[in-house]
């Protein structure tokens, strides 16, 4: 037998209790509390799918930048070892286009990657930290620029770009 | 949501039977679904942006591979 209860039962009565008013209000503000949460969780995650792709794409175009200016430094054979000038938040390395008047140069200032061929800069912002060294091989000699770069979330990523050519002095030779 | 309640909005019958609460039951359905939409559109984009991010990393690392090796190719054993 089906058995009405007070909060479905409408036959002799007209409009809603404060109770059943209080119930709904109570129902729906937890349900506006919990979608409300949602929202703002959605929104941050949004935010930071942004900043991560905004990052990935500002690493590929510094990647290719870098890369392609490193393979634009020729040595020549008689370039010592050490050719790579490192100071605080800066490199440089000379021969770009086998110009030893010309450089490719690195600074890293106030959270910005600046790379400049002489004649224009580059620069990239969203890294926090970032180390200028010069790419060595398992004899410690110089092939190229090595940039370690330590993004918002704490992850580093390093980039090791080869020079267009060997310096001969750094070949071993028997 | 009369319509869809199969209450009898018009003249008022279908709330005093009752029927208006399955109207809200059916709005708030219907709202749910659009969240759980939201919510699924949010979550497979973050997914794509953690592949993403994961093949930049593993492209760069290639790149820096390669460039060692082909170093490696111009020294003289």
């Amino acid at each position: 037998m089906r058995r009405n209860t007070r909060f479905f039962s409408r036959k002799n009565e007209r409009g809603s209790t404060i109770l059943e008013v209080v119930v709904a209000m109570f129902i729906l503000s937890a349900l506006g509390i919990g979608a409300w949460n949602a929202v703002g969780v959605s929104l941050r995650m949004a935010a930071r799918m942004r900043d991560v792709m905004l990052t990935n794409i500002r690493l590929l175009q510094l990647d290719d930048r870098l890369r392609g200016l490193a393979g634009r430094v020729y040595l020549p054979y008689w370039a010592p070892d050490g050719i790579i000038q490192v100071g605080s938040g800066a490199l440089s390395v000379p021969y770009l286009d086998g110009d030893p008047k010309k450089e490719l140069s690195l600074t890293f200032h106030e959270d910005i990657l600046s790379i400049s061929d002489g004649e224009g800069a580059t620069h990239y912002a969203g890294f926090p930290q970032v180390v200028l060294s010069p790419a060595v091989d398992d004899g410690q000699h110089q092939y190229g620029i090595s940039i370690a770069l330590e993004g918002k979330d704490g992850k580093t990523i390093l980039i090791m770009s080869r020079f267009g050519a060997t310096p001969l002095g750094s070949i071993v030779s028997q | 949501m009369g319509g869809l309640s199969g209450g009898n909005a018009r003249t008022g019958r279908g709330a005093e039977e009752g029927y208006i609460l399955l109207d809200v039951v059916v709005a708030l359905f219907i709202v749910m679904i659009g969240f759980a939409v939201f919510l699924g559109g949010i979550g497979l984009a973050g997914s794509l942006c953690v592949r993403q991010n994961a093949r930049v990393q593993s492209m760069i690392e290639q790149r820096n591979i390669h460039a060692k090796e082909h170093t490696v190719l111009f020294q003289k054993e």
